[in-house]
C-alpha cells in the first residue's frame, strides 16, 4: 500500500516535469560524454601519419571478430598498417580495441547515427576511419 | 419526432467530441505519466492525433462480421436509455438502470464472439479469459448497484439523481463507492485502453484486426468506460446535480472528466498488476468480499429501518 501511494507521488509529479525523450528527427540533443560510437584511427599530430603500427593485437581481442588488420613490412625493415578494416554489423562497440591497444591509437568517436540499406555500406575502411569529423560530438 | 431527433444528435455530438477527447487524453498524459514527450504530428501539441489514428486504423483492410455490426449497434443504444444530462435522455422508463447494466454485460459478451472470428485459437481462448475475468468483476459492481438501489428505493437513474439533492450517495455508501471505483479501474485493464497494458497486447490480441472492425472494438470499449464512470456519477457523486451556483451539466463535465484523468493515473500506479492470476485473486480476495459487507450491512440497516422501523 506505501508502494501505491509512492507510485501515485511519482506519476503525478511526472506530470510537471519536463520529458526524458525527445521527437527524433526534429529534435536532438547533444550526446552524452564517454559515449562509445564507431571506432576512429588517431594520426600523429606531427607526421599526420596512421599511428598503429598493424601489431593485430585489436582484432585478436575483438569479441566479434569484425576488425581486420593487415601489415607490411617496409624496405628499411619497419612493419607499417597497409589495410584496417572494421564491419560495423558485427561491431557491439564494447571498447575492448581501445582498452588494449598498445600504442594508443585508437579512439572511440561520438558517431552513433549509422542506418544504411545496404550491408555493405557497413564495411568501413581505412580511409573511412581516419576522417576527422568522426572525432566531433554530434547531435543525436 | 423533431425532438427526438436533435437529441439524438446532440447525444452522438457529445459521445463523439468526449472520444475525441478522451483518447487524446489518454495518449497525451500517459505520455507524460511515463516522462515520454508523446506523439506529435502537428506543432499544435499533437491535437490531430486521434483522427490521425482513427484515418490509420480505416486505412488498412479488414473483414467485419455480424457481431461487429452489434457491438457498434449496441455501444450507441446503451445511450438511449442512460441520462446524460436530466433532459439528454431518449426512452424514460422506471427501469433503466436494469436496462443499461444488460446492455453493458450483452456488450461484453458480444465482444467475446466477436474474437471468435479470429483463425488463432489462442487469441480466442486469451479472450475468453479476459471477458470471464471482466464478467467476474462486475460481480462487486452488481452488489454496489443493490446496495444503492436499496438506499435509493428506485431502478431508475434519474430518480437516484433526485434523490441525491441532499447528500451525494458516497457519504451513505463509502465501501460500495471503493468497490465499484476499483471495479472500473481493473474493467479498464481488461479492456485495454492503456496501450502499453501487458493484458490488452497479449497473444497479440491488440495488433490483430486492424481496419474498421478495430475501430468498432475500440469504440465499445470507450463506450463501455464512459458507460461506467457516467452510472458511477449518477450513483455515487450526485449525477447533475447543481452545487450551489454551477450549473449541473458542467458539474458532470468536470467529474466525467476528473475520474477519467484519476482512472488514467491510477492505470500506471498498478502497472506491476499485470497478469491474469493477480486480477482473480484481488477480485475474489478482496473486491467480492467487501461488497458483501456493504451489502450485507446496508440490508441490515434496510430492514431495521424500513420493516421493522427500529431507526
Amino acid at each position: 500500500m506505501l508502494r501505491l501511494i509512492k507510485n501515485f507521488f511519482i506519476i503525478l509529479g511526472n506530470m510537471f516535469r519536463k520529458p526524458r525523450t525527445v521527437v527524433y528527427p526534429k529534435e536532438k540533443i547533444i550526446i552524452p560524454e564517454g559515449s562509445r560510437g564507431v571506432m576512429h584511427l588517431k594520426l600523429d599530430l606531427d607526421s599526420l601519419d596512421i599511428i598503429c603500427n598493424g601489431c593485430g593485437l585489436c582484432s585478436i581481442i575483438c569479441p566479434q571478430n569484425c576488425i581486420e588488420v593487415r601489415k607490411r613490412a617496409e624496405k628499411n625493415g619497419r612493419i607499417v598498417l597497409e589495410d584496417f578494416n572494421l564491419d560495423l554489423g558485427k561491431c557491439i562497440f564494447c571498447g575492448n580495441c581501445v582498452e588494449f591497444c598498445e600504442n594508443n591509437a585508437i579512439d572511440m568517436s561520438y558517431q552513433c547515427q549509422l542506418a544504411d540499406y545496404r550491408r555493405k555500406n557497413l564495411r568501413l575502411g581505412k580511409s573511412d576511419l581516419i576522417k576527422p569529423s568522426r572525432i566531433i560530438r554530434d547531435f543525436w | 419526432m423533431l425532438i427526438i431527433l436533435r437529441k439524438i444528435f446532440y447525444i452522438l455530438i457529445l459521445l463523439v467530441l468526449n472520444l475525441y477527447i478522451c483518447e487524446y487524453m489518454s495518449n497525451k498524459l500517459s505520455a507524460r505519466m511515463e516522462l515520454r514527450r508523446g506523439y506529435r504530428i502537428t506543432r499544435a501539441a499533437s491535437i490531430g492525433f486521434p483522427i490521425i489514428r482513427f484515418l490509420k486504423f480505416l486505412s488498412v483492410d479488414s473483414k467485419i462480421n455480424i457481431w461487429t455490426f452489434f457491438i457498434f449497434f449496441l455501444s450507441f443504444l446503451m445511450w438511449s436509455t442512460v441520462p446524460i444530462t436530466s433532459n439528454l435522455v431518449l426512452v424514460e422508463n422506471d427501469y433503466s438502470l436494469l436496462i443499461s447494466i444488460i446492455i453493458y454485460i450483452g456488450i461484453i459478451a458480444l465482444l467475446l464472439f466477436n474474437s471468435a472470428r479470429s483463425s488463432s485459437g489462442k487469441v480466442f481462448s486469451e479472450t475468453c479469459k479476459k471477458i470471464l475475468i471482466l464478467f467476474s468483476f462486475i460481480v462487486p459492481l452488481l452488489l454496489s448497484i443493490i446496495s444503492i438501489v436499496l438506499v435509493s428505493r428506485t431502478l431508475s437513474l434519474k430518480e437516484i439523481v433526485n434523490s441525491q439533492y441532499k447528500y451525494w450517495n458516497i457519504t451513505l455508501q463509502p465501501l460500495g463507492f471503493l468497490t465499484f471505483f476499483t471495479s472500473i479501474l481493473f474493467q479498464i485493464k481488461l479492456l485495454g485502453i492503456s496501450r502499453k497494458s501487458y493484458l490488452s497486447t497479449g497473444a497479440n490480441i491488440g495488433k490483430e484486426g486492424k481496419g474498421l472492425g478495430k475501430i468498432i472494438e475500440k469504440l465499445s470499449a470507450y463506450m463501455s468506460i464512459f458507460f461506467l464512470i457516467i452510472i458511477i456519477n449518477i450513483l455515487y457523486l450526485g449525477g447533475w446535480q447543481n452545487l450551489y451556483i454551477i450549473r449541473g451539466e458542467v458539474m458532470l463535465a468536470v467529474k466525467f472528466y476528473f475520474i477519467f484523468f484519476i482512472l488514467l493515473l491510477m492505470d500506471k500506479i498498478i502497472c506491476r498488476i499485470d497478469n491474469y492470476k493477480l486480477l482473480v485473486r484481488i477480485n475474489w480476495k478482496f473486491l467480492i468480499p467487501v461488497s458483501l459487507i456493504n451489502f450485507a450491512v446496508t440490508v441490515g440497516f434496510f430492514i431495521m429501518k424500513d420493516i421493522y422501523n427500529l431507526i
